[in-house]
């Protein structure tokens, strides 16, 4: 469908004469893709269209068929392909496939507008995106992605763990572990019992002691123990395949989407906009984020050349990281000791306090909370580039948060420890006691930790359990409870369950967590708000301005702060089947409340980059948390021995025990033998080593691909500053040839279309001009001078020591003629034009392929190409000027004078003229220094001309440099006078005369030099100011030329002489060119202003 | 109001609008409702005020450009014909869209035909070139008084180096163009990437 967007733009007949340009440009310019021209002129659904447009290109083929070019030129005209395209679309069955596509594209859109509302918050998140970016959306992005793994574990956790055991477990208080114990009844509903998960919550789903042991429930014979254990490792693959997932997806599609690296200045100009802005408050936030995308831009420029002082910053940045590592140190220790603390209290203190009790979630909770807020500080003391700064402090804080759950979990692992060798103790009673001693030992020492102060805390707490368990033999649960009455520990039953305690940790961390991320939201963000807006203007400081001002959403800290609770959940997950179900519900809450925080209190980020966007990273650091708080767990299920009295894998002596019995029981006798062999490291080292051998190789492949991939970019960036040079110096070139010619009649334009002229129509032009022939024949010089011109024009065209290579060529020709010179440094003079012309036809080129106008325009002028006479068209005079006009106004100032007035019949003229005229100025440089010789000859001729055209020289060199810079002064002014002289172009068309003299060519070209010079000659006298030349010569010329073909009185010697020069280059080529200069004229069209218009009319 | 508006607008008229813009007949005469209820003076034709009362046209920086471009050189009406043939330009190009007079005039709606209304919103001098003033008023437009002149001068600078291929220190149309043709690749490219992101998860 989408060729047909672009049909009705195009009609056929413009197309037709479109194709005709195509090919003939095909063979101008080769460099040029033009596919987009052909597919976009060949498209049409109007059937008539096609078929006219297949019509014309079959004549087309045949065309191409029978013209001398190569394969590759007739091959880039594409007629065949289009034919082959289009000729399908004149049946019908090809129009009900369109109103098909039609249909189901809109039926498409519809179901995706549809499907939106089913995609949670997607419209909220979209509001979010609105007003604050990318950036921010992208927290609530993954907040939802996380929410959804969530769900996936909660389903998983609750399906196989929670309901199971709800329905076929035993009963709420039918056994000893599924009671509260008597002693705890009392308190159970207390509220700071309830507060820290005691009481029936602990003997509860929620977690792990409270699920039973039977290998099988139900009637269906449920094998909860093993449910437990396979979901258990179950929700870590899940989660490692879905974040491995999501990241190759991520990485992949940020390598399609790599290069914005170009034009972003005009991106943020030119796009900045949001045209679809109705809402005030839109509009301001908009202008915002393009003050801020500014704003970002400038920072970006001066941190590239920003020169620092190095030692400064240097010491700077040690004296940060000094104060990030101490900080780090500090929140470390301040929770071991916090945890330390509370198991010290917990032995020594009957009753605790709420305080006392909750002090370890708190204490973590608010060094998680004020942590990155002081590494914020530090971090302007850096002075960084901005990204880099948030990525140190992404990388700050989440080795603050990593540091804080590790040490609480080694604490808790610690503790645990201590419980298991209670367990260990009592079971093994008295007589074992060194044995448990050296046992924990051992287990402190893998846990690696840097504080050596547990041991006095744990060997009180060992004599106190020593105690009690000596005082209770039994260690079955409820006569232990009974016992422990009696000890001063008064959590001991809950403590005889180690599994139960740690999950009990973990989620009273998540519930903390999740109060102190709502006061956070509302004292910092809400509260702050509200005191900003409404005590602003009461205050004696600005407070939306200077200090406190609203408060921006810092997307680093909060998308670590959910990898950091996803940690938790992870952690707990195992011990507290519920964590993932609570998470869900935290996450809804948090994404309600952090949007609402957001749209409310929230303003937009003053400095928005990239880092934050890049969700990988996000990934990764999830990633990394995720492996990291599988760690603790894996090692607690694989390290310690599960607790004899509570959970599923009670009585086991580790937990994943229970597969190996599930293969020894359940499955037949061969199962459990080829799991043996599977497992042996017959088996498992092979496969190791294949691993390794397949990372490898992966590896490696990837790494080649990095490096294409890198070249390839490179090769593009090379690619596109060569096309970017190459047009820049095709461009000096132009404009120094343009500026050497820029006081003359000749018109770039015309010159445009004499190339193109040239190109097209050589078998027409052949033998008509000598000079125009050898021209044309001569493309391939055109190449060298321009090359070659474009050193030349730096040094400025008066410098001696350059002469232009491609003049140098032809000055031999001056020096063997005489007389001729004039011819010959004309044709130099035309190579040399063309040198640039090809630069501006290429924009012609360009503009003729966006630009249907043009077409139209060239197949209006269409017919008159072919029409028998050029007298013909004289009464066509005035319309050839609007175009050339147009060109002038778009592409070049210089251009400009030249073009605008020249009757189209003069052409020839200007052809001509071109060459005459030209000579004076191209020559000027070389002439007068490098080449004296030709002139004295001359000078003997033509004594008149040689002081005037040295006087041209001299005064247009300085003048031309100042053209250049002066170009919009210069056409302005040349405008309103081209208007004032429209009228009188129109008027003459007397170039029929020109036929008569096509003759004496060698002497005749001197004759015509004369006129030409001398006319140069008295332009440059009036203006004494260069700058304001320019303005008049253009009317001067003109008169001329108008002269020239009214063959008035005024200097009626001379043109006649002109007019006998001028038909010199023969009739044909002036049609042509006139053609292929409308052509190229057309083009420029679609700049056309009104007042263009009306100028064209008058 | 809409079989009033028909009514109020005469057929041939409408005909040659139809013709002219490529509008639908609904759609010309719900934007000639549109355009009556804009039109606060009663008399047919809407002033510089009325457009200003657009709330889209009132916040945006460009707003007054935008404005501008509706109207004539140097008059400060404009009448219906006027109206929708500066609105043909933001018309969507259609697929089936047929044109029935094969030399007619490009449509307004053409491609270039819009990308030569959106530079003229930063070409004020209609010289078809946007030189480095003409950025710096359209920056300021947008950014107000937050950030220093020689600060956008900089990103005036920088934002005509990288458009500029010619080295005349100015935006030409046909620079522009090739910008915009850049952005759409891209725009197009990173749509299709969302989609997919989107679709995916």
């Amino acid at each position: 469908m989408k060729p047909a967007k672009a049909s009705q733009r195009y009609r056929g007949i413009r197309r037709n004469a479109s194709q005709r340009y195509l090919y003939q440009e095909s063979l101008l310019l080769s460099n040029l893709d033009d596919s987009f021209n052909a597919d976009e002129t060949g498209d049409s659904n109007d059937p008539e269209q096609i078929f006219q447009n297949i019509q014309f290109q079959k004549d087309l083929m045949a065309n191409i068929r029978c013209r001398p070019w190569t394969m590759g030129q007739k091959l880039r005209a594409r007629a065949k392909e289009i034919v082959l395209k289009f000729e399908g679309r004149l049946t019908r069955t090809r129009g009900y496939q369109a109103a098909g596509a039609e249909l189901w594209r809109k039926f498409a859109r519809l179901a995706c507008n549809f499907v939106v509302i089913f995609i949670p918050w997607e419209m909220r998140i979209k509001k979010i995106e609105s007003h604050f970016g990318s950036g921010v959306a992208s927290y609530f992005i993954f907040l939802r992605w996380l929410f959804g793994i969530n769900i996936v574990l909660a389903a998983m956790t609750g399906a196989f763990i929670v309901i199971p055991e709800l329905i076929a477990g035993q009963p709420f208080g039918s056994t000893a572990r599924k009671t509260i114990p008597k002693e705890q009844v009392a308190s159970a509903q207390d509220l700071d019992t309830v507060w820290s998960l005691g009481g029936y919550l602990q003997y509860s789903v929620l977690f792990y002691g409270y699920y039973g042991r039977e290998r099988r429930i139900g009637r269906a014979g449920y094998r909860l123990p093993l449910a437990y254990f396979l979901v258990g490792m179950a929700v870590f693959a899940y989660s490692f395949i879905i974040l491995l997932k999501k990241m190759a997806k991520n990485s992949r599609t940020s390598l399609a989407s790599a290069s914005r690296e170009n034009y972003t200045f005009c991106w943020r100009v030119f796009c900045a906009w949001d045209y679809l802005i109705g809402n005030p408050e839109a509009a301001e936030s908009k202008t915002a984020a393009i003050v801020n995308s500014i704003r970002e831009a400038i920072l970006e420029e001066q941190e590239k050349k920003k020169s620092k002082n190095l030692a400064v910053t240097i010491c700077l940045r040690i004296i940060a990281n000094i104060l990030v590592l101490l900080s780090l140190a500090g929140s470390i220790y301040l929770i071991y000791f916090v945890v330390d603390r509370s198991q010290k209290l917990e032995q020594s203190k009957k009753e605790l306090t709420l305080w006392e009790k909750n002090e370890v979630s708190v204490v973590v909770s608010l060094v998680t909370m004020l942590a990155p807020s002081a590494f914020d500080l530090i971090a302007a003391l850096e002075m960084y580039h901005p990204r880099t700064t948030l990525r140190f402090q992404l990388a700050r804080v989440l080795v603050l948060y990593l540091g804080n759950l590790y040490s609480l979990i080694i604490a808790l692992l610690d503790k645990v420890n201590s419980m298991s060798i209670e367990d260990a103790a009592t079971k093994s009673n008295t007589s074992h006691w060194s044995d448990s001693t050296s046992l924990f030992a051992t287990r402190t020492a893998p846990a690696g930790e840097p504080w050596a102060t547990p041991g006095p805390g744990v060997g009180l707490r060992r004599n106190s359990t020593w105690a009690l368990a000596e005082s209770s033999l039994p260690p079955r649960a409820a006569p232990l409870a009974k016992a422990n009455g009696s000890t001063p520990d008064t959590q001991s039953p809950q403590g005889q369950c180690w599994e139960t305690y740690v999950g009990q940790e973990m989620l009273k961390l998540s519930v903390i967590d999740m109060l102190f991320t709502v006061a956070s939201i509302l004292l910092i963000d809400f509260f702050r708000g509200l005191f900003v807006r409404y005590l602003s203007d009461y205050w004696c400081w600005d407070l939306e301005n200077k200090f406190p001002e609203y408060g921006e959403f810092k997307i680093a800290e909060n998308v670590l702060h959910l990898v950091y609770n996803q940690g938790m959940i992870w952690m707990g997950a195992f011990f507290s089947p519920c964590l993932p179900a609570f998470n869900v519900l935290k996450l809804i809450g948090l994404m309600y409340l952090r949007s609402w925080a957001v749209l409310t209190c929230n303003v937009p980020h003053q400095q928005v980059f990239r880092a934050s966007r890049s969700n990988n990273f996000y990934l990764a650091m999830l990633l990394f948390m995720l492996f990291l708080c599988m760690l603790p767990t894996i090692f607690a299920i694989v390290r310690y021995k599960p607790s004899l009295n509570c959970g599923p894998f009670s009585g086991q002596e580790k937990i994943y025990d229970i597969v190996s019995e599930t293969i020894e029981k359940d499955f037949p006798a061969w199962f459990g033998s080829v799991v043996g062999h599977i497992s042996s490291p017959v088996v498992i080292l092979p496969a190791v080593l294949l691993l390794f051998l397949l990372i490898y190789y992966l590896q490696s492949i990837a790494r080649s691909l990095k490096l294409s991939n890198h070249q390839l970019r490179m090769q593009i960036q090379n690619a596109r500053s060569e096309d970017k040079k190459k047009v820049a110096q095709m461009v000096e070139a132009r404009i120094q040839t343009q500026e050497e010619s820029a006081k003359r009649l000749p018109k770039d334009s015309d010159r445009v279309s004499q190339l193109s002229s040239a190109h097209s129509a050589t078998p027409q032009n052949n033998g008509n001009v000598v000079n125009f022939d050898s021209v044309s024949s001569k493309s391939s010089r055109i190449e060298t001078v321009a090359q070659s011109v474009p050193q030349s024009p730096r040094p400025g065209p008066r410098a001696p020591s350059s002469p232009l290579p491609g003049v140098s060529k032809s000055r031999p020709g001056h020096d063997a003629r005489r007389y001729p010179r004039g011819l010959y440094a004309s044709t130099g003079d035309l190579r040399k034009s063309r040198s640039h012309t090809p630069v501006t036809f290429a924009k012609h080129a360009d503009d003729i392929h966006s630009e249907p106008l043009f077409q139209k325009d060239f197949q209006q002028i269409d017919p008159s190409l072919h029409g028998p006479g050029v007298s013909a068209l004289v009464a066509e005079g005035p319309r050839p000027h609007a175009p050339r006009y147009y060109i002038i106004n778009e592409r070049d100032s210089h251009k400009k004078n030249h073009p605008t007035f020249w009757p189209e019949r003069h052409f020839k003229i200007d052809a001509s003229g071109d060459i005459v005229e030209m000579y004076p100025r191209n020559v000027r440089p070389y002439v007068s220094r490098v080449y004296p010789q030709p002139h004295s000859p001359q000078l003997s001729e033509e004594e008149e001309e040689r002081p005037g055209r040295d006087l041209t020289k001299r005064s247009f060199a300085p003048r031309s440099l100042t053209d250049l810079h002066r170009a919009p002064h210069f056409y302005i002014g040349e405008r309103s006078e081209s208007r004032t002289l429209a009228p009188e172009h129109q008027g003459r068309a007397h170039y029929q005369s020109w036929n008569d003299g096509f003759g004496g060519q060698p002497d005749r070209p001197t004759y015509a030099h004369r006129k030409p010079r001398s006319r140069n000659f008295r332009h440059p006298q009036h203006p004494l100011k260069p700058r304001v030349k320019p303005r008049f010569e253009p009317p001067v010329t003109e008169s001329d030329s108008m002269s020239a073909a009214s063959s008035s009185d005024q200097q009626n010697s001379s043109t006649d002489q002109y007019l006998q020069v001028t038909p010199s280059q023969g009739r044909c080529p002036r049609a042509v060119g006139r053609l292929s200069r409308r052509k190229a004229e057309s083009g420029p069209e679609l700049a056309l202003d009104l007042d263009d218009l009306i100028y064209s009319n008058v | 109001m809409g079989s009033r508006a028909s009514t109020l607008l005469r057929d041939e008229e409408l005909e040659e609008i139809k013709k002219e813009t490529g509008f639908s007949h609904s759609q010309i005469t719900r934007l000639y409702s549109r355009f009556t209820s804009l039109d606060k003076g009663e008399n047919g034709t809407l002033s510089r005020e009325d457009f200003q009362r657009i709330p889209e046209l009132a916040i945006n920086p460009l707003g007054d450009r935008i404005i501008n471009a509706f109207f004539p050189e140097g008059e400060d009406q404009v009448n219906f014909r006027g109206f929708m043939r500066t609105l043909a330009h933001f018309r969507p190009i259609e697929d089936n869209e047929k044109s029935k007079d094969v030399n007619g005039p490009e449509p307004l709606n053409s491609r270039s035909n819009k990308l030569h209304f959106a530079f003229r919103l930063y070409d004020l001098d209609k010289d078809d070139k946007i030189s480095r003033d003409e950025l710096l008023q359209v920056l300021r437009m947008m950014v107000g008084v937050n950030i220093s002149d020689e600060q956008l001068g900089s990103i005036a600078d920088r934002t005509i180096q990288e458009a500029d291929q010619d080295g005349d220190s100015a935006i030409s149309f046909t620079e522009f163009v090739k910008v915009a043709n850049f952005f759409l690749i891209l725009v197009e490219t990173e749509v299709s990437l969302l989609l997919r992101l989107v679709s995916n998860s």
